[in-house]
């Protein structure tokens, strides 16, 4: 494989290069130990139990590809991966799916991987042949084919990403900047916040209205004069503590890089443009919700062709289209409304059951349990597999015919009618 | 001015009896009253308009008639009731803002507590949009139920503000999230099972503002000796809102207190609000069975 690196000025991630295998991920604490893992013969396992190491939910946001067979590449979480075969380049979106999505594609020419919310050090690749770098992109091209494809930088959209971080409003420039005193001197701040920058870039290609009318607040330009009239502290609101309104984007201080995330999701999902325009957008506007937090991800995930059910100790079935909690007396605090639990009480005078014992919910077409801290725990038999118990807590994927055994006798079976 | 209802509902194993009042002022410094509130069978509400003296009180009032048009009165609701009436009451802000060409930010926030039926068991629901709040009273100790949509909580959960730095911060009037806002409306929402007996306060900001936690807790304590001693006594509502206009009373001030009693034939349906879940081997199955019952 060769690689060529797009280096990093800021929020790059670590991409490590090993022979026929590439691994992308936020950080590491021993990238030198990891490397070594990835250039072994097998790398792609030791890369995998690396990563999964602490479990499903601790798992970060990775891209793995694997070259050494029949090209295999993993994709989790919200980065944007464009592979080219001799089909033409397509984008393995993996932004709703709550585990990973895995890909075999024999013929594999090229893969490249943007990282959301990079932005570039230089406007240019660098060709390595292995070892670590933090990077804004990378792409690893399989020698023997001699792909021909061009500079990472055919992107359309970088520019994007350039202007939020360099723009008054991107939070690029100043990693923790008190945004609040930023509006309040400037009522005309919403003028450059990031979303609107990057909504209107959206709107300039005949895309995606959709989006821009969910993530322009409509309200920002009041808001924003209501804004600074209660941040002025002799201000008549001020005075009479009268509320006033802002939204979230606004009032939330971004993690550095988080905001200029938006615009790399559009930026990572607009190169295949150039091939497919309809399939880019509608990964565009998935990946442009899936960053918006009050989507519930449960809600967001296409809906399964067979809803998984599970079986009560009565006998009774509960389907999965919204998650449940089993439990002596279960309750549910702070949901939003897109994500209310079916609440299921069970086994009341059973003083082994604790109130809120186990939670089951579809995540990304895989019923996901998690034990709700109970008092004695929670087992997990997989068919055929000796049990499996949940520490306070834990979460754990499982298949149907899954039993979970909450204790005192009250078992849940998982199936798929 | 302060309204009362009592009611009594009956479900499957159980009967849930509820006592509540409701209590507004003006204030001592603003010139009219932006708060409105539901004091209804089943659906206590409370909603704090905003955006400007012409509107911020039509904006509550627009909230509130949409629960009162949707959540029954005289059954518990269903869960589904109670967001298909957040959502209605959000749409009806936007229509008013559009009706009446209000170019300005109209707006409330809207929180409160609703008795609702979970496959047949008695529950309470408790939504919040905004920096109203929801509070239980145990008898001893007070607890905020909701979380508040606003910067300075969010600068809180962020570790970069103190409760206490909280309570004179310039910008504690802002809050991030509320009706009228957008076409989507995002409710927290809790469920939780009715206990042997709750108390619910309703407020809006016109309490927090003037009264922190422990003196709102103070008040609700020495309430029963205060009352006793009056003729008529007073509600425990009005005395809240009574100590927030005497502490200043800088906003509209507005509180519900909801009580309820459950009453079950059903020996196992929990009856304290602790977590008593015992290990296994240990003997502590014999406390609950010995807990008081009501």
């Amino acid at each position: 494989m060769r690689y060529d690196v797009r280096p990093a000025a800021s929020g790059g991630w670590l991409a490590l290069a090993a022979g026929p295998r590439l691994l992308v991920l936020p950080d590491l604490d021993d990238p030198a130990s990891a490397l070594a893992a990835l250039a072994g013969a097998d790398g792609f396992r030791r890369a995998v139990d690396l990563l999964a190491a602490g479990g499903l939910t601790a798992m970060p946001a990775f891209v793995l590809v694997d070259t050494s067979g029949e090209a295999r590449i993993i994709v989790r979480g919200e980065v944007g991966v464009t592979i080219e075969d001799a089909a033409g380049a397509r984008v393995i979106d993996a932004s709703t799916v709550s585990t990973w999505v895995e890909q075999v594609v024999p013929g594999l020419l090229t893969v490249t991987v943007r990282v959301p919310g990079a932005s570039d050090a230089i406007a240019r690749d660098l060709p390595i042949d292995g070892g670590v770098a933090l990077v804004a992109a990378v792409r690893a091209g399989v020698d023997a084919l001699g792909s021909t494809s061009p500079a990472i930088d055919v992107d359309p959209t970088s520019p994007i990403v350039a202007a939020v971080a360099t723009s008054p409003g991107g939070h690029d420039v100043d990693p923790t900047p008190p945004i609040s005193a930023a509006v309040a001197t400037s009522p005309g701040g919403h003028d450059v916040d990031p979303h609107a920058t990057v909504v209107g870039l959206f709107l300039g290609d005949g895309a995606a209205p959709e989006v821009a009318a969910g993530d322009a607040a409509p309200l920002d330009a009041d808001t924003a004069a209501d804004v600074g009239a209660g941040a002025g502290e002799d201000g008549y609101d001020y005075l009479f503590g009268e509320t006033v309104f802002r939204s979230v984007a606004e009032a939330a201080v971004p993690e550095p890089g988080e905001e200029p995330r938006d615009a790399a999701s559009g930026a990572a999902a607009a190169p295949a443009g150039d091939h497919d325009g309809e399939t880019v957008l509608t990964s565009d506007i998935a990946k442009l919700r899936g960053d918006r937090p009050r989507t519930a991800p449960a809600a967001t995930a296409p809906p399964p062709a067979i809803v998984p059910s599970v079986i009560l100790p009565n006998g009774s079935r509960e389907r999965l289209e919204q998650p449940i909690i089993v439990g002596r007396s279960p309750s549910a605090s702070q949901v939003t409304a897109g994500s209310i639990p079916k609440l299921i009480t069970l086994g009341s005078g059973d003083q082994d059951i604790s109130r809120n014992h186990v939670r089951l919910a579809l995540e990304g077409g895989t019923v996901v349990v998690t034990d709700l801290h109970s008092v004695n725990g929670t087992s997990v038999v997989l068919p055929g597999r000796e049990p499996q118990r949940l520490r306070a807590g834990d979460s754990t994927a499982v298949i149907p015919g899954t039993i979970v055994d909450l204790g005192g006798g009250v078992t849940l079976t998982v199936v798929e009618d | 001015m302060t309204v009362q209802v009592r009611r009594e509902f009956v479900l499957p194993d159980s009967v849930v009896r509820l006592r509540a009042t409701g209590s507004t002022d003006r204030g001592a410094v603003r010139a009219v009253n932006e708060d409105d509130s539901l004091v209804s069978g089943a659906c206590f509400v409370v909603a704090d308009g905003m955006g400007g003296h012409e509107h911020g009180d039509l904006a509550s009032a627009a909230a509130v008639d949409a629960f009162r048009t949707l959540v029954a009165d005289d059954a518990p609701a269903r869960a589904e009731q109670v967001l298909d009436a957040i959502a209605a009451a959000n749409r009806a802000v936007i229509d008013l803002a559009i009706d009446r060409g209000i170019a300005g930010t109209c707006g409330t926030t809207l929180t409160g507590v609703a008795l609702v039926d979970v496959g047949g068991l008695a529950h309470w629901m408790a939504f919040n949009v905004g920096d109203s709040r929801v509070y239980q009273w145990n008898g001893r100790r007070l607890e905020q139920l909701t979380v508040d949509h606003s910067e300075v909580q969010e600068r809180i959960d962020r570790g970069e503000l103190t409760e206490l730095a909280a309570r004179t911060d310039p910008r504690r009037n802002v809050v991030t999230r509320a009706l009228g806002a957008d076409d989507d409306v995002d409710p927290d929402v809790w469920i939780m099972p009715a206990r042997a007996r709750q108390t619910f306060v309703i407020c809006s900001d016109g309490l927090t503002r003037e009264l922190d936690d422990d003196e709102i807790a103070r008040v609700i304590t020495f309430h029963a000796a205060q009352a006793e001693r009056e003729s008529p006594p007073m509600s425990l509502s009005a005395r809240l809102v009574g100590a927030a206009v005497a502490a200043g009373g800088k906003d509209n001030v507005t509180v519900i207190v909801v009580e309820s009693d459950l009453e079950t034939d059903d020996r196992d349906l929990p009856i304290d609000a602790t977590e008593d879940t015992s290990e296994r081997g240990a003997l502590s199955p014999v406390l609950e069975d010995t807990l008081p019952r009501s």
